[in-house]
């Protein structure tokens, strides 16, 4: 018999390294259709029990990244501008 | 002056909060229906929740600790604001959540036929990191 052996890591905030909904243990079950599309696919030739691990192991595709430019979105912020007066002060208006 | 204030968490599964928490070393109340949050002052308005700590139990605390559950299954946090930014903030909920998802992560392994090998604590420059391994036999 082989014995195998895993690594989960947890960090303070309860982050895991393990994701626990993809994780099959060590069972050979098909793979779960809900994954399809998404990161997981890139674990599709790893064995069935790392797929939930979010370690090293990368077999797959990364994720697909466009080849074209295009917008992102990433307009200026807007410009503020706070007036002084001359004597350097902030301009304070009076009602 | 603050008020009760609320912070969304990843935490769904009620026994492993609960266990947490008592891990931690406070008595829970547990209201399926809810309960009120007390106020100690004026500004601390009515707020319900599913899960309290009182006050007395949290050193320094401005009021109760409530975790109450959303629609969608997650707990959300409530507490004081000026507890948020105290003893009871994020370095709390994180240790919180460490504690939750290392008894969720061992009984789900353990369920899939792994047995637990070691448990290691390990500092890191973000805090305390869990390292649990697991084995077996094939």
């Amino acid at each position: 018999m082989r014995e195998k052996t895993i690594t989960i890591a947890i960090d303070s905030q309860g982050n895991s390294t393990l994701d626990l909904e993809g994780f099959a243990g060590k069972h050979t079950s098909p793979p779960a259709t809900r994954h399809a599309g998404t990161g997981w696919t890139a674990y599709r030739h790893a064995p069935l029990e790392f797929r939930g691990l979010k370690a090293d192991i990368h077999h797959g595709p990364e994720s697909q990244t466009k080849p074209k430019a295009e917008y992102i979105g990433a307009d200026h912020l807007p410009f503020l501008v706070f007036r002084s007066q001359l004597r350097g002060e902030p301009y304070i208006p009076i009602s | 002056m603050s008020k009760y204030g609320e912070t969304q968490t990843v935490l769904r599964e009620e026994k492993f909060l609960l266990d947490a928490l008592k891990e931690m070393g406070y008595q829970v109340e547990v209201h399926p229906e809810g309960a009120r949050l007390n106020s100690y002052y004026s500004e601390q308005e009515a707020k319900v929740a599913n899960i309290i700590i009182r006050r007395a139990q949290l050193p320094g605390a401005y009021g109760d600790v409530g975790f109450v559950r959303q629609p969608d299954g997650r707990f959300t946090l409530i507490e004081d604001e000026l507890d948020d930014y105290g003893g009871y903030g994020k370095k709390w909920l994180g240790r919180v959540q460490q504690i939750y998802k290392e008894n969720q992560t061992l009984a789900v392994v353990q369920t899939k036929g792994y047995r637990l090998k070691s448990r290691q604590i390990i500092e890191t420059s973000e805090g305390k990191q869990v390292r649990l391994q697991f084995v077996v036999r094939r």
